[in-house]
């Protein structure tokens, strides 16, 4: 942990937001990440994982992005849940455990769900997700194979709601 | 302010980027920029290039154009959702009620972030019970090329080597890396401003994103680039180029000195409200604390069980212990995870932590007694971190002799200044005289001192306390 950071920057690389069309089908994890990118979704370029307190990190390109210039399909609805379910993978995953936490309140938030509906649908995503853990490979996958069906799984159950 | 928006100092703009300007001397000559900002508001043309997002002129210089329109009444001047629609949901003026300055405390895992780090965050309306994790989250910092060598890391860091820009995050991205991944307690500040003050702030922000300054560890750094911006719109001084040194603290204590002399003044202060965010360590130093003595042993036992079948250590329980020890375990795996970096984990320590979530999971959900965590101290409540100082020093076996010296940042391991049994000091020196001979002599100089011990053991996994 009392290691420099330098040793963590190659942790998470990304992809940045390349592209300025976007089709308007809903779209998975995966396609949305092609478009995007993650972790730079939505706002600047910055490794997943890396330390990135008073620096950012250089990917090659001078060119830098923010808020105001990312493509519009890239920053409301499904990608700004994809990056939030990607970004917050472990707090997410915490929160699901206990049933209750600021980051699942959050997660029913940008699904859709009122004050109403969010412990049906808490409920409905725990259930479903415990059979996610359950899997044998589960302690393998790596955190995008997780996001990936964890994004599946909060998008089927909010529009099976 | 003109000169302010444009960042002018000695002379010349801050700003590196040839296309933050609208003249060709805009970065020397002020005036030669106002002259062409008033031009092209009326011509509208310009040369301004994005990718995406708005591109009439006043959308790109929102601030520029609404000092202007307040000093010289632009004709038909408007800044909204059908001349501006990115920078409008962008700016979210109708959802934010506020402006917080954000202090990240030290991290000593990393020199660059040692003195601690300064976030400004715009808050969205009614957010509190989600800790604001989609406020528009604002920071600067250098940028580094991968794979960087450590020495010109450090060089180019001290010696204005790098480039660096303002850049927007939601918070929770922070969230995840300060206080789930590096340990470390924030404080956020939130400020009593106008609403043209916010309005400006936001503003000036949308036009500095991804602008160029250039970056020197030790004045032109996070803490006093964010007090130039903030002093642009407050009629105090939160900085001064006179100092030579400038860290995320004193910019909190210079809050706390504004704060104070306006209510002196019997006006409203700079301060409206102090939290404290304490990191996801401290939370679970006191998740643990309060399981019953009964629910401890089961912890040890089941974390001793490791690659064993634990779930029969926990069937004599009833469900409430089993869930407050489960909710234990989780988050100390959690923080094993995080601590040994998860890219690297352990695949067992990862397969443990599966093992404890499954059980979890088969348990029923439970809303959550919060957690009781005692406040540390914030910036604005301990000593400044830099100080001259003068003393008369006594030594066993030598005469006392009169000392003066200077630190330019000391977090100490005792007392209000505490880094909570670290130690931090930089450049520290202090000279002596010799009161028979008059010779002047360095009694101590500390480049960079750093002691570094676990601030809190958690008792239950019987983890050394040194590191």
């Amino acid at each position: 942990m009392k290691k420099v950071a330098i040793m963590m920057l190659l942790v998470g690389m990304m992809i940045a937001a390349t592209s300025s069309s976007y089709a308007t089908e809903t779209k998975d994890l995966q396609g949305i990440y092609e478009q995007c990118g993650l972790g730079g979704l939505l706002f600047p370029r910055w490794p997943v994982g890396a330390s990135v307190s008073n620096f950012t990190w250089d990917f090659g390109s001078t060119a830098s992005t923010s808020g105001l210039t990312t493509p519009d399909a890239c920053k409301g609805g499904q990608a700004k849940l994809a990056a939030y379910i990607y970004n917050s993978y472990d707090s997410i995953e915490k929160d699901l455990a206990k049933g209750d936490g600021k980051y699942l309140d959050m997660l029913s938030m940008l699904s859709g769900k009122t004050t109403e509906e969010k412990d049906a649908f808490i409920q409905d995503v725990r259930t479903q997700f415990r059979a996610i853990v359950a899997r044998d490979n589960y302690s393998s996958l790596s955190r995008l194979e997780k996001a990936k069906l964890v994004f599946a799984l909060v998008t089927g159950v909010t529009n099976n709601s | 302010m003109w000169k302010d928006l444009l960042h002018f100092h000695r002379g010349h703009s801050l700003i590196l980027d040839k296309d933050f300007f609208l003249s060709g001397r805009g970065r020397l000559d002020p005036q030669a920029e106002m002259e062409a900002t008033i031009e092209v508001y009326f011509i509208r043309e310009h040369k301004i290039k994005r990718e995406s997002g708005d591109t009439d002129i006043v959308c790109i210089y929102p601030a520029r154009y609404t000092w202007l329109n307040e000093k010289l009444g632009l004709p038909n001047f408007r800044i909204d959702a059908d001349v501006c629609p990115v920078l409008t949901q962008w700016a979210r003026l109708d959802q934010i009620e506020s402006v917080s300055v954000l202090y990240v405390s030290g991290y000593l895992g990393n020199p660059a972030s040692s003195f601690g780090h300064v976030l400004l965050n715009l808050k969205i309306k009614g957010q509190d019970e989600l800790m604001g994790l989609f406020d528009t989250s604002i920071t600067y910092g250098a940028t580094v090329p991968l794979n960087e060598n450590i020495l010109l890391y450090v060089l180019k860091g001290l010696f204005g080597g790098y480039y660096a820009t303002f850049s927007d995050k939601f918070f929770y991205t922070h969230d995840q890396v300060y206080t789930n991944r590096e340990f470390r307690d924030m404080w956020e500040y939130t400020l009593e401003l106008t609403d043209f003050e916010k309005k400006m702030l936001i503003y000036h922000i949308a036009e500095l994103l991804t602008k160029k300054f250039r970056y020197y560890f030790l004045s032109a750094n996070c803490a006093q680039r964010m007090a130039v911006l903030l002093d642009i719109f407050l009629d105090e001084n939160l900085h001064s180029y006179r100092y030579p040194a400038y860290v995320p603290e004193e910019l909190f204590h210079q809050m706390e000195i504004i704060d104070t002399e306006r209510r002196n003044k019997n006006k409203s202060g700079l301060i409206k409200s102090i939290r404290y965010i304490p990191s996801a360590q401290r939370y679970l130093f006191y998740e643990t604390e309060r399981l019953t003595g009964e629910e401890r042993k089961t912890f040890r036992d089941v974390m001793k069980s490791q690659q064993e079948d634990f779930s029969p250590l926990l069937d004599e329980l009833d469900t409430q212990s089993r869930i407050n020890i489960l909710n234990a375990l989780l988050a100390y795996q959690y923080y094993k995870l995080m601590a040994s970096n998860e890219a690297e984990a352990d695949q067992r320590l990862k397969e443990f932590k599966n093992k404890i979530l499954l059980a979890r999971l088969g348990l029923p959900a439970q809303k959550e007694n919060p957690v009781t965590i005692p406040e540390i101290p914030s910036p604005r409540e301990v000593s400044p971190p830099s100080s001259f100082n003068t003393g008369l020093v006594f030594e066993r076996g030598n005469d006392p002799f009169p000392s003066a010296g200077v630190t330019v940042f000391r977090k100490e391991s005792v007392g209000m200044n505490a880094l909570e049994y670290n130690e931090l000091v930089a450049l520290n020196l202090v000279i002596g005289v010799r009161s028979d001979s008059g010779r002047v002599f360095v009694d101590t100089f500390d480049f960079l001192k750093i002691s570094d011990f676990k601030t809190y053991c958690i008792k239950e996994t019987k983890e050394n306390p040194l590191s």
